[in-house]
């Protein structure tokens, strides 16, 4: 109430001159467009321009610090000028801003109840790659994987179809959180796996003899030497029923690490069998270990509902290039119900952060799929209730101060996926996570585009679009032996 | 007669004939091309276009093809866009002092692209580039003072390259050319011109290739989407393109060599020539096969079932795609049981097509889906379709399916940012308005004649969809809804075209809940064949009320010499079952 009464009165003072009159005080929050209602940021975020789904007349906003305030006003929408927002965010670290959103609604001013921004000192990396891809089935059309400053809205392609005869390209990750070493695979006739050291860029055919595949999910090494990789064979099918879309899976898995030195490929049988089904493999913070996702083979696709997922973790030598021989599972699937996928090991080597769905190995299309995370020094788990949406949640990734991640979320309408931010302290108490804002924030209405991936890095990588058609016009492909 | 109005007209006539093709002989072509793209009045749409070389000529084209929902209008504009190509053709011609007797030859550009226009994957935003490119060489020759000339010739490159693509070449060719003949400039002065000007026509895509723009170079040197498939560009649209500055010089040396006393002659000798060469051309470049599919299709889109009906009646269908829309309007008509085998049927890829990765197939095969209660296949089909658009281009058609699935679904967040996209369209506004109030309301869904039904059709039961296994799937949606008697028929009719008796026999007795008055004529076919087969009890009749009139034509049928497979019998006995059985490979 007392909120309410100083809202008004500030409403009062603000217009007293040439203002609004006979402002209505609303008791609920703004309608404001994406939800940016009491959410935790980063010092270093590009402003949260934001928009009234009630299309109001006019709009006046007052973000209020400590000592400062910035008054934007628009029609429908606003956009905060980037500079004051930074001045604002700087003096108001580990602090909260007060937003105040007043409205003209049918003629009428409305004084919305205000919401808070936390403000962390704590920054994230300040570079995002993801793909940006229509959320189709089996066809796609127009891809390219983009490079965005987080605190600002600057967009770069770093690798666009267009330039590489139509092939499909996917999974840009970097190699500890940095733009010096990273990857992605691009398919085609032409293709293979494109490796940034430095800027250098090289192409890898990873498809050693007796490999089932191509690489396709994979994660660096913390020494850059070495990629683990899971190959696939990917199966996608169509549901009949309304709550779900595609079912992908795989009807065979492997795991290989690849010794990028010296274009080595290094597995172990047990790791290759047909048996089970191994995917989603990753590093752990120090390099000793690799996590991976596995399953018992199951008859597919008639036991789909049956294929679950466990977390295992099997050592690794990086010294000898060696696998290790004895297999841990940490989150056993039968016991507790659920299918994991896309495991993320937290630099600061704390947390695991994983996907959990009902069944399968392919949550972007299914609702239930939540985000969970494990301590690794504990093991106890975390299941971010405040952070999971309704709709899929998936395809994270760390900062590498390891106080943030990112994660594609399904959660405004189910089919297209948005980067979202989430803030977790020291303790491994998460936040109610925010969408990556946009210069127009009106941009999600009308994009078509998924945004895929989103992968987390401290700097940008040094290649663009033009350098990646070369690479996949002119150079011949590594083979992986 | 003066020269004069002769020339106008002959633009008239030629308008008026190329308004009666498009409205009358070829409208589904251009109800086909309005499909495959969306018009939006947005600025992000405008930007999208304006940021790459060509993009406007694009957006020109995109924005008078959204007018092609109606055909006749589609019709109109394509007239008036000939005819002011041919009129510009003639402008530049008559600025070079080409003689009026020649008018005919300026139509020979125009000619070309009306013949491009029958072949559905060229594009607008091509006639717009031979409009714009025109509209600056007449600009060009508005000039008198020499240096201005030659200084618009070197302001426009980048602009016109900009709005027009490669074709900007265009100008600085006519330009040099121009001045080549009349000789206005010393020779130092026109070898400067004509190398500043190749090198600046060279400079200036290369440039903007390796600075900003993200295309291969071929296409940034091509520009607008003269086709469908931005890598092929066929040789066709640069022969026309050349045809603009080639016709107005060779009009000119034509008029100096020309007798007046032959002009009336020579003028006719081209009128002649023009038509029968228009004819020549256009009757092989038509494709009326294809013409007939587009009007099927576009009869189903609009729900037109009886008028897909009434063109079997006229003209039986003969193409798979076709079939398939004749199918879907029996179905919608309670005709399908009755009526299939009346017509020509090419087993069950015309009754449920698979998906293809194609932008046509699944778009036509959706509408199945979507009316027998496939919702989700219905989604993913026009999803695919749009996806697979070589231009990438949005589908309004798709958009709005995407829409309908989604509210029958029970989505409605993405609905409803389908509808919102709907709403920055013409055409499509109005219908996106409504749906977008008709969504917040579940009653006023479920009593929609068509989004509440099918959301009574949908399966509540999950499976994988199987393409090898589409009687198991119309079975679970018949089973779950015993009033959804097309699942129930397309079941029944995809036994018959797969010619498998023993399911349709199984099958059969679910018809109970459907309360049919009589049996269905092939029903009654198929039972009384597969009787007479396993009976061998005379006395014993057949346990279904078979029609007389069957039984008499069954017993005519057997009787035909040579049966089975001599192939008489087949034009008195192609309406039937037993013929298809027989004789349909």
């Amino acid at each position: 109430m007392r909120a309410y009464l100083i809202g008004y009165l500030i409403t009062v003072v603000l217009f007293s001159c040439n203002g609004p009159e006979n402002v209505t005080v609303s008791k609920g929050f703004p309608p404001v467009y994406p939800d940016y209602i009491d959410v935790t940021i980063p010092q270093n975020i590009a402003p949260l321009n934001f928009l009234l789904r009630n299309k109001p007349e006019k709009l006046v906003v007052t973000i209020k610090g400590k000592s400062d305030s910035i008054t934007v006003k628009g029609e429908q929408k606003i956009e905060i000028p980037i500079d004051h927002w930074k001045n604002l965010l700087a003096s108001n670290l580990n602090d909260s801003l007060l937003v105040r959103v007043l409205a003209r609604l049918n003629g009428e001013w409305v004084q919305y109840k205000p919401f808070k921004w936390y403000v962390k000192k704590d920054k994230i990396d300040s570079y995002m790659s993801y793909r940006l891809i229509e959320p189709g089935y089996e066809v796609w059309n127009k891809l390219q994987i983009v490079e965005r400053n987080i605190e600002s809205f600057d967009e770069r392609v770093l690798a666009d179809n267009n330039l590489t005869q139509g092939s499909c390209m996917n999974c840009h990750i970097h190699g500890s959180q940095s733009g010096k070493l990273s990857m992605f695979h691009l398919r085609g006739e032409k293709g293979g796996t494109i490796l940034n050291k430095d800027g250098k860029l090289r192409k890898i055919n990873t498809r050693a003899n007796g490999m089932i595949s191509n690489a396709v999910y994979g994660d660096f090494h913390p020494d850059g030497r070495y990629a683990v990789f899971s190959t696939n064979i990917i199966i996608p099918e169509l549901h009949a029923n309304r709550t779900d879309r595609l079912e992908v899976y795989d009807t065979a898995s492997d795991l290989v690490v690849i010794d990028l030195d010296s274009d080595k490929a290094i597995t172990q049988p047990f790791l290759s069998d047909t048996t089970a089904f191994e995917t989603f493999p990753v590093f752990s913070a120090d390099g000793k270990w690799i996590y991976f996702c596995s399953a018992p083979k199951v008859i597919l696709p008639d036991s789909i509902k049956s294929l679950k997922y466990n977390i295992c973790r099997v050592g690794f030598d990086a010294v000898k290039g060696e696998i290790g021989t004895k297999v841990d599972t940490l989150w056993n699937a039968k016991k507790i119900s659920g299918s994991v996928c896309h495991l993320k090991a937290s630099p600061d080597g704390k947390f695991l952060l994983y996907t959990v769905a009902d069944y399968g190995t392919f949550p972007i299309w299914h609702r239930e799929a939540d985000l969970q995370m494990m301590n690794l020094q504990t093991g106890e788990i975390e299941k971010l209730e405040k952070v999971n949406g309704p709709n899929s949640d998936s395809y994270h990734s760390w900062s590498s101060n390891s106080r943030w991640f990112v994660f594609a979320s399904k959660r405004d309408d189910g089919i297209y996926g948005k980067p979202y931010f989430c803030y977790i302290d020291a303790s491994g108490k998460a936040y109610k996570p925010f969408v990556l804002p946009q210069r127009d924030p009106e941009i999600y209405d009308y994009m078509l585009k998924s945004f895929n991936i989103p992968d987390l890095s401290d700097s940008p990588v040094p290649f663009d679009a033009a350098d990646v058609e070369k690479v996949y016009m002119e150079q011949e492909a590594e083979q992986v032996k | 007669m003066k020269y004069f109005s002769l020339d106008k007209l002959l633009s008239l006539a030629f308008g008026l004939v190329v308004f009666w093709f498009f409205a009358f002989l070829y409208p589904f072509h251009l109800n086909y091309q309005e499909q495959y793209q969306m018009f939006l009045f947005s600025s992000d749409y405008f930007l999208n276009f304006f940021a790459k070389p060509g993009g406007i000529s694009d957006y020109i084209g995109n924005f008078f093809t959204q007018f092609y929902f109606y055909s006749w209008v589609g019709a109109l504009i394509l007239a008036v866009l000939l005819v002011v190509l041919q009129r510009a053709v003639w402008f530049i011609s008559r600025q070079l002092g080409a003689k009026p007797v020649f008018v005919p030859i300026t139509f020979i550009p125009s000619l070309l692209y009306w013949s491009l226009f029958c072949d559905e994957n060229y594009l607008l935003g091509g006639l717009i580039v031979m409009l714009i490119v025109s509209g600056f060489i007449s600009a060009f020759l508005l000039i008198k003072p020499v240096n201005i000339r030659m200084g618009f010739v070197f302001v426009s490159i980048p602009v016109l390259f900009w709005m027009a693509g490669g074709a900007f070449v265009l100008l600085p060719l006519f330009a040099v050319v121009f001045e080549v003949v009349n000789r206005n400039l010393k020779v130092v002065h026109l070898s400067i011109f004509a190398l500043v000007s190749t090198v600046f026509s060279y400079v200036i895509p290369t440039l903007c290739k390796s600075l900003f723009l993200q295309y291969p170079l071929r296409q940034v040197w091509i520009g607008a989407n003269y086709f469908r498939f931005p890598v092929n560009v066929p040789v066709s649209v640069g022969i026309v393109a050349l045809l603009l500055v080639v016709i107005p010089f060779a009009l000119y040396y034509f008029s100096k060599i020309i007798k007046r006393d032959n002009s009336k002659i020579l003028l006719v000798g081209q009128l002649i020539v023009l038509v029968f060469g228009a004819s020549f051309l256009i009757t092989h470049s038509v494709d009326m096969g294809k013409e007939e599919v587009m009007a099927y299709d576009f009869n189903c889109r609009m729900r037109k079932w009886d008028r897909v009906i009434a063109m079997a009646e006229k003209k039986a269908p003969t193409t798979p795609l076709s079939v398939t829309c004749l199918n879907l309007a029996l179905a919608k008509e309670d005709l399908l049981g009755e009526r299939m085998f009346s017509y020509f049927q090419n087993g069950i890829g015309g009754l449920m097509p698979d998906f293809v990765r194609d932008y046509t197939i699944p778009m036509i095969a959706g509408e199945v889906y979507y009316h027998l209660g496939f919702v989700n296949t219905a989604q993913r089909f026009a999803f695919e379709a749009m996806e697979a658009l070589p231009d990438y281009q949005k589908s309004s058609r798709a958009v709005m399916r995407l829409a309908e699935t989604n509210i029958i679904n029970g989505n409605y967040e993405v609905a409803g940012k389908y509808l919102r996209l709907l709403q920055k369209t013409f055409y499509y506004k109005g219908w996106a308005t409504k749906a977008l109030a008709t969504m917040k309301d579940e009653k006023l869904i479920a009593q929609h004649p068509e989004w509440g039904w099918l959301r009574k059709c949908r399966t509540q039961e999950d499976f994988l969809f199987s393409e090898g296994e589409k009687d198991m799937m119309l079975g679970v949606l018949f089973r779950q809804n015993p009033e959804n008697r097309m699942a129930f028929e397309y079941l029944m009719a995809y036994t018959l075209l797969n010619k498998d008796l023993k399911h349709f026999l199984q099958y059969f007795p679910l018809s109970e809940s459907l309360k049919y008055r009589a049996i269905p004529k092939s029903y009654q076919e198929a039972l009384y064949y597969a009787w007479t087969q396993t009976n061998n009890d005379p006395t014993k009749d057949i346990p279904y009320p078979i029609s007389n009139v069957i039984k008499q034509r069954f017993q005519a049928f057997q009787k035909m010499p040579g049966q089975p497979n001599s192939g008489s019998g087949k034009n008195e006995f192609s309406d039937t079952y037993w013929y298809y059985l027989y004789f349909v490979k």
